[in-house]
Protein backbone atom coordinates (compact mmCIF):
# COMPACT_ATOMS: atom_id res chain seq x y z
CA UNK A 1 0.00 0.00 0.00
CA UNK A 2 1.45 3.32 -1.06
CA UNK A 3 -0.17 5.30 1.70
CA UNK A 4 2.11 6.53 4.44
CA UNK A 5 0.62 7.00 7.87
CA UNK A 6 1.50 10.04 9.92
CA UNK A 7 4.42 9.81 12.31
CA UNK A 8 5.77 6.47 11.19
CA UNK A 9 8.63 5.72 8.79
CA UNK A 10 10.55 8.79 10.02
CA UNK A 11 13.82 6.90 9.75
CA UNK A 12 13.29 5.86 6.14
CA UNK A 13 12.29 9.45 5.32
CA UNK A 14 15.52 10.78 6.82
CA UNK A 15 17.61 8.16 5.00
CA UNK A 16 15.84 8.95 1.74
CA UNK A 17 16.38 12.66 2.30
CA UNK A 18 20.11 12.21 2.84
CA UNK A 19 20.44 9.92 -0.18
CA UNK A 20 18.55 12.44 -2.28
CA UNK A 21 20.79 15.29 -1.07
CA UNK A 22 23.95 13.33 -1.90
CA UNK A 23 22.78 12.36 -5.38
CA UNK A 24 21.55 15.92 -6.00
CA UNK A 25 25.02 17.28 -5.20
CA UNK A 26 26.51 14.75 -7.63
CA UNK A 27 23.96 15.81 -10.26
CA UNK A 28 24.87 19.49 -9.82
CA UNK A 29 28.56 18.63 -10.07
CA UNK A 30 27.79 16.64 -13.21
CA UNK A 31 25.79 19.47 -14.75
CA UNK A 32 28.25 22.29 -14.05
CA UNK A 33 31.67 20.61 -13.94
CA UNK A 34 31.75 17.04 -15.23
CA UNK A 35 29.64 17.36 -18.39
CA UNK A 36 31.63 18.83 -21.23
CA UNK A 37 30.62 22.17 -22.74
CA UNK A 38 28.28 21.83 -25.71
CA UNK A 39 29.93 23.17 -28.86
CA UNK A 40 27.03 25.02 -30.52
CA UNK A 41 24.99 26.40 -27.60
CA UNK A 42 27.76 26.73 -25.03
CA UNK A 43 27.02 26.83 -21.28
CA UNK A 44 23.33 27.62 -21.75
CA UNK A 45 22.86 23.97 -22.77
CA UNK A 46 23.50 23.03 -19.11
CA UNK A 47 19.86 23.95 -18.43
CA UNK A 48 19.17 20.62 -20.11
CA UNK A 49 20.41 18.76 -16.99
CA UNK A 50 17.58 20.17 -14.92
CA UNK A 51 14.98 20.66 -17.68
CA UNK A 52 14.80 17.05 -18.90
CA UNK A 53 14.81 15.39 -15.43
CA UNK A 54 12.02 17.74 -14.33
CA UNK A 55 10.01 16.79 -17.42
CA UNK A 56 10.62 13.10 -16.75
CA UNK A 57 9.57 13.34 -13.12
CA UNK A 58 6.53 15.39 -14.12
CA UNK A 59 5.42 12.55 -16.41
CA UNK A 60 6.04 10.02 -13.64
CA UNK A 61 3.98 12.13 -11.23
CA UNK A 62 1.05 12.38 -13.65
CA UNK A 63 1.29 8.62 -14.22
CA UNK A 64 1.24 8.15 -10.46
CA UNK A 65 -1.87 10.36 -10.19
CA UNK A 66 -3.59 8.36 -12.94
CA UNK A 67 -2.67 5.07 -11.25
CA UNK A 68 -4.01 6.35 -7.93
CA UNK A 69 -7.20 7.38 -9.76
CA UNK A 70 -7.62 3.83 -11.09
CA UNK A 71 -7.05 2.36 -7.64
CA UNK A 72 -9.53 4.83 -6.10
CA UNK A 73 -12.21 3.85 -8.61
CA UNK A 74 -11.51 0.16 -7.88
CA UNK A 75 -11.42 0.34 -4.10
CA UNK A 76 -13.16 3.59 -3.10
CA UNK A 77 -10.49 4.14 -0.42
CA UNK A 78 -9.89 7.80 0.43
CA UNK A 79 -6.16 7.18 0.79
CA UNK A 80 -5.87 6.67 -2.96
CA UNK A 81 -7.57 10.01 -3.52
CA UNK A 82 -4.91 11.58 -1.29
CA UNK A 83 -2.14 9.85 -3.28
CA UNK A 84 -3.62 11.11 -6.57
CA UNK A 85 -3.97 14.69 -5.36
CA UNK A 86 -0.42 14.66 -3.97
CA UNK A 87 1.12 13.29 -7.15
CA UNK A 88 -0.81 15.72 -9.36
CA UNK A 89 0.19 18.71 -7.22
CA UNK A 90 3.89 17.87 -7.39
CA UNK A 91 3.61 16.95 -11.07
CA UNK A 92 2.11 20.36 -11.78
CA UNK A 93 4.90 22.08 -9.85
CA UNK A 94 7.50 20.22 -11.91
CA UNK A 95 5.63 20.84 -15.17
CA UNK A 96 5.55 24.57 -14.38
CA UNK A 97 9.30 24.51 -13.83
CA UNK A 98 9.76 22.63 -17.11
CA UNK A 99 7.95 25.41 -18.96
CA UNK A 100 9.95 28.15 -17.19
CA UNK A 101 13.34 26.49 -17.70
CA UNK A 102 12.39 25.69 -21.29
CA UNK A 103 11.56 29.35 -21.94
CA UNK A 104 14.82 30.47 -20.35
CA UNK A 105 16.66 28.05 -22.60
CA UNK A 106 14.65 28.91 -25.75
CA UNK A 107 15.17 32.67 -25.48
CA UNK A 108 18.94 32.70 -26.20
CA UNK A 109 18.88 29.63 -28.47
CA UNK A 110 15.70 30.06 -30.57
CA UNK A 111 15.42 33.83 -30.05
CA UNK A 112 11.95 33.55 -28.48
CA UNK A 113 10.43 32.74 -25.08
CA UNK A 114 7.73 30.58 -26.60
CA UNK A 115 6.79 29.07 -29.95
CA UNK A 116 3.70 27.14 -31.00
CA UNK A 117 5.67 23.99 -31.65
CA UNK A 118 3.62 20.72 -31.43
CA UNK A 119 5.58 19.44 -28.44
CA UNK A 120 5.27 22.70 -26.55
CA UNK A 121 1.55 22.92 -27.31
CA UNK A 122 0.83 19.35 -26.17
CA UNK A 123 2.88 20.03 -23.03
CA UNK A 124 0.93 23.22 -22.34
CA UNK A 125 -2.30 21.24 -22.75
CA UNK A 126 -0.97 18.71 -20.22
CA UNK A 127 -0.20 21.56 -17.81
CA UNK A 128 -3.70 23.00 -18.27
CA UNK A 129 -5.34 19.59 -17.71
CA UNK A 130 -3.65 19.09 -14.35
CA UNK A 131 -4.06 22.73 -13.34
CA UNK A 132 -7.78 22.18 -14.08
CA UNK A 133 -7.67 19.00 -12.02
CA UNK A 134 -6.40 20.88 -8.95
CA UNK A 135 -8.86 23.76 -9.47
CA UNK A 136 -11.68 21.22 -9.76
CA UNK A 137 -10.66 19.61 -6.49
CA UNK A 138 -10.43 22.94 -4.70
CA UNK A 139 -13.79 24.13 -6.08
CA UNK A 140 -15.63 20.90 -5.24
CA UNK A 141 -15.05 21.37 -1.50
CA UNK A 142 -16.57 18.52 0.52
CA UNK A 143 -18.69 17.23 -2.32
CA UNK A 144 -18.50 13.42 -2.04
CA UNK A 145 -18.36 13.13 -5.84
CA UNK A 146 -15.18 15.24 -5.88
CA UNK A 147 -12.80 12.31 -5.52
CA UNK A 148 -14.55 10.29 -8.23
CA UNK A 149 -14.47 13.23 -10.68
CA UNK A 150 -10.85 13.89 -9.84
CA UNK A 151 -9.88 10.25 -10.38
CA UNK A 152 -11.50 10.17 -13.82
CA UNK A 153 -9.90 13.55 -14.68
CA UNK A 154 -6.44 12.30 -13.71
CA UNK A 155 -6.81 9.13 -15.79
CA UNK A 156 -8.10 10.95 -18.87
CA UNK A 157 -5.47 13.68 -18.50
CA UNK A 158 -2.67 11.16 -18.60
CA UNK A 159 -3.59 10.33 -22.21
CA UNK A 160 -1.80 13.56 -23.18
CA UNK A 161 1.57 12.29 -21.88
CA UNK A 162 2.27 9.92 -24.79
CA UNK A 163 1.13 12.67 -27.17
CA UNK A 164 3.84 14.99 -25.82
CA UNK A 165 6.39 12.22 -26.18
CA UNK A 166 5.32 11.28 -29.71
CA UNK A 167 5.00 14.88 -30.95
CA UNK A 168 8.76 15.35 -30.49
CA UNK A 169 9.40 12.41 -32.79
CA UNK A 170 6.74 12.57 -35.46
CA UNK A 171 5.52 16.16 -35.71
CA UNK A 172 8.68 18.10 -36.58
CA UNK A 173 9.15 19.51 -33.11
CA UNK A 174 12.03 21.90 -32.43
CA UNK A 175 13.25 20.05 -29.34
CA UNK A 176 15.98 17.55 -30.24
CA UNK A 177 15.30 13.82 -29.85
CA UNK A 178 17.93 12.53 -27.43
CA UNK A 179 16.87 8.96 -26.80
CA UNK A 180 16.34 6.57 -29.68
CA UNK A 181 16.08 2.80 -29.70
CA UNK A 182 19.66 2.60 -30.99
CA UNK A 183 21.59 5.17 -28.95
CA UNK A 184 21.68 8.21 -26.68
CA UNK A 185 22.60 11.28 -28.69
CA UNK A 186 24.98 12.61 -26.03
CA UNK A 187 28.70 12.52 -25.25
CA UNK A 188 29.47 10.08 -22.37
CA UNK A 189 30.11 12.87 -19.81
CA UNK A 190 26.78 14.49 -20.75
CA UNK A 191 24.95 11.17 -20.54
CA UNK A 192 26.34 10.53 -17.03
CA UNK A 193 25.40 14.02 -15.88
CA UNK A 194 21.91 13.49 -17.23
CA UNK A 195 21.63 10.10 -15.54
CA UNK A 196 22.66 11.61 -12.20
CA UNK A 197 20.03 14.31 -12.69
CA UNK A 198 17.33 11.75 -13.49
CA UNK A 199 18.13 9.75 -10.35
CA UNK A 200 18.37 12.85 -8.14
CA UNK A 201 15.08 14.37 -9.29
CA UNK A 202 13.31 11.00 -9.12
CA UNK A 203 14.46 10.63 -5.49
CA UNK A 204 13.34 14.16 -4.75
CA UNK A 205 9.93 13.32 -6.17
CA UNK A 206 9.68 10.34 -3.80
CA UNK A 207 10.66 12.52 -0.83
CA UNK A 208 8.16 15.23 -1.76
CA UNK A 209 5.27 12.92 -2.56
CA UNK A 210 5.72 11.05 0.73
CA UNK A 211 5.65 14.34 2.64
CA UNK A 212 2.60 15.52 0.69
CA UNK A 213 0.75 12.23 1.22
CA UNK A 214 1.47 12.45 4.95
CA UNK A 215 -0.08 15.90 4.96
CA UNK A 216 -3.15 14.56 3.14
CA UNK A 217 -3.49 11.72 5.64
CA UNK A 218 -3.32 14.25 8.48
CA UNK A 219 -6.13 16.23 6.80
CA UNK A 220 -8.22 13.05 6.64
CA UNK A 221 -7.51 12.35 10.31
CA UNK A 222 -8.46 15.88 11.31
CA UNK A 223 -11.71 15.62 9.36
CA UNK A 224 -12.47 12.27 11.02
CA UNK A 225 -11.89 13.79 14.47
CA UNK A 226 -14.11 16.78 13.65
CA UNK A 227 -16.86 14.40 12.46
CA UNK A 228 -16.44 12.29 15.60
CA UNK A 229 -16.74 15.36 17.80
CA UNK A 230 -19.80 16.61 15.94
CA UNK B 1 25.08 32.86 -18.24
CA UNK B 2 22.21 35.02 -16.97
CA UNK B 3 19.63 32.60 -18.38
CA UNK B 4 21.48 29.63 -16.93
CA UNK B 5 21.62 31.27 -13.51
CA UNK B 6 17.92 32.13 -13.54
CA UNK B 7 16.88 28.68 -14.76
CA UNK B 8 18.54 27.00 -11.77
CA UNK B 9 17.60 29.80 -9.36
CA UNK B 10 13.90 29.63 -10.26
CA UNK B 11 13.85 25.85 -9.81
CA UNK B 12 15.45 25.97 -6.37
CA UNK B 13 13.47 28.97 -5.14
CA UNK B 14 10.20 27.29 -6.20
CA UNK B 15 11.20 24.07 -4.47
CA UNK B 16 12.16 25.81 -1.25
CA UNK B 17 8.90 27.76 -1.21
CA UNK B 18 6.91 24.56 -1.81
CA UNK B 19 8.77 22.58 0.87
CA UNK B 20 8.45 25.46 3.36
CA UNK B 21 4.71 25.64 2.69
CA UNK B 22 4.35 21.87 3.13
CA UNK B 23 6.27 21.96 6.38
CA UNK B 24 4.19 24.82 7.79
CA UNK B 25 0.90 23.17 6.84
CA UNK B 26 2.11 19.88 8.28
CA UNK B 27 3.10 21.43 11.63
CA UNK B 28 -0.22 23.28 11.90
CA UNK B 29 -2.24 20.15 11.08
CA UNK B 30 -0.30 18.00 13.54
CA UNK B 31 -1.00 20.54 16.27
CA UNK B 32 -4.71 20.65 15.40
CA UNK B 33 -4.97 16.85 15.29
CA UNK B 34 -3.24 16.54 18.68
CA UNK B 35 -5.50 19.16 20.27
CA UNK B 36 -8.65 17.65 18.84
CA UNK B 37 -7.62 14.09 19.70
CA UNK B 38 -6.99 15.20 23.29
CA UNK B 39 -10.40 16.91 23.46
CA UNK B 40 -12.20 13.91 21.96
CA UNK B 41 -10.35 11.59 24.35
CA UNK B 42 -11.14 13.78 27.36
CA UNK B 43 -14.77 14.05 26.29
CA UNK B 44 -15.08 10.27 25.95
CA UNK B 45 -13.54 9.69 29.40
CA UNK B 46 -15.74 12.23 31.12
CA UNK B 47 -18.97 10.86 29.72
CA UNK B 48 -20.92 7.72 30.37
CA UNK B 49 -22.21 5.96 27.24
CA UNK B 50 -25.63 7.40 28.08
CA UNK B 51 -24.16 10.90 28.24
CA UNK B 52 -24.16 11.12 32.06
CA UNK B 53 -20.95 12.28 33.73
CA UNK B 54 -18.88 9.49 35.23
CA UNK B 55 -17.90 9.74 38.90
CA UNK B 56 -14.34 8.55 39.38
CA UNK B 57 -14.15 5.42 41.61
CA UNK B 58 -12.88 5.95 45.13
CA UNK B 59 -9.25 5.21 45.77
CA UNK B 60 -8.69 1.59 46.71
CA UNK B 61 -11.74 0.23 44.85
CA UNK B 62 -10.88 -3.23 43.49
CA UNK B 63 -10.89 -3.39 39.71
Amino acid sequence: MAVIHARDSRFSDAALGWACGAVMLAALYGAFVYARREVVMGDIQRIFYVHLPLAWVGFVAFGHAAWAGIRYLQTGRQEWDVVGASAAEIGLLFATLVIITGSLWARPVWGTWWTWDPQLVTYLILWLIYAGYLVLRAAAGDDPRQARFAAVFAIVGFVDVPLVWLSARYLRALSPVIFTTRSIGLAPSMAWALLAGLVAWSLLYIVLVRARIRLGVLELRLQALIDERA
Amino acid sequence: MTYLFWAFAVVWIALFVYVYGLSRRSRRLEREVDELAARVGAGAEARHPTGAPVTPPPVGTPR
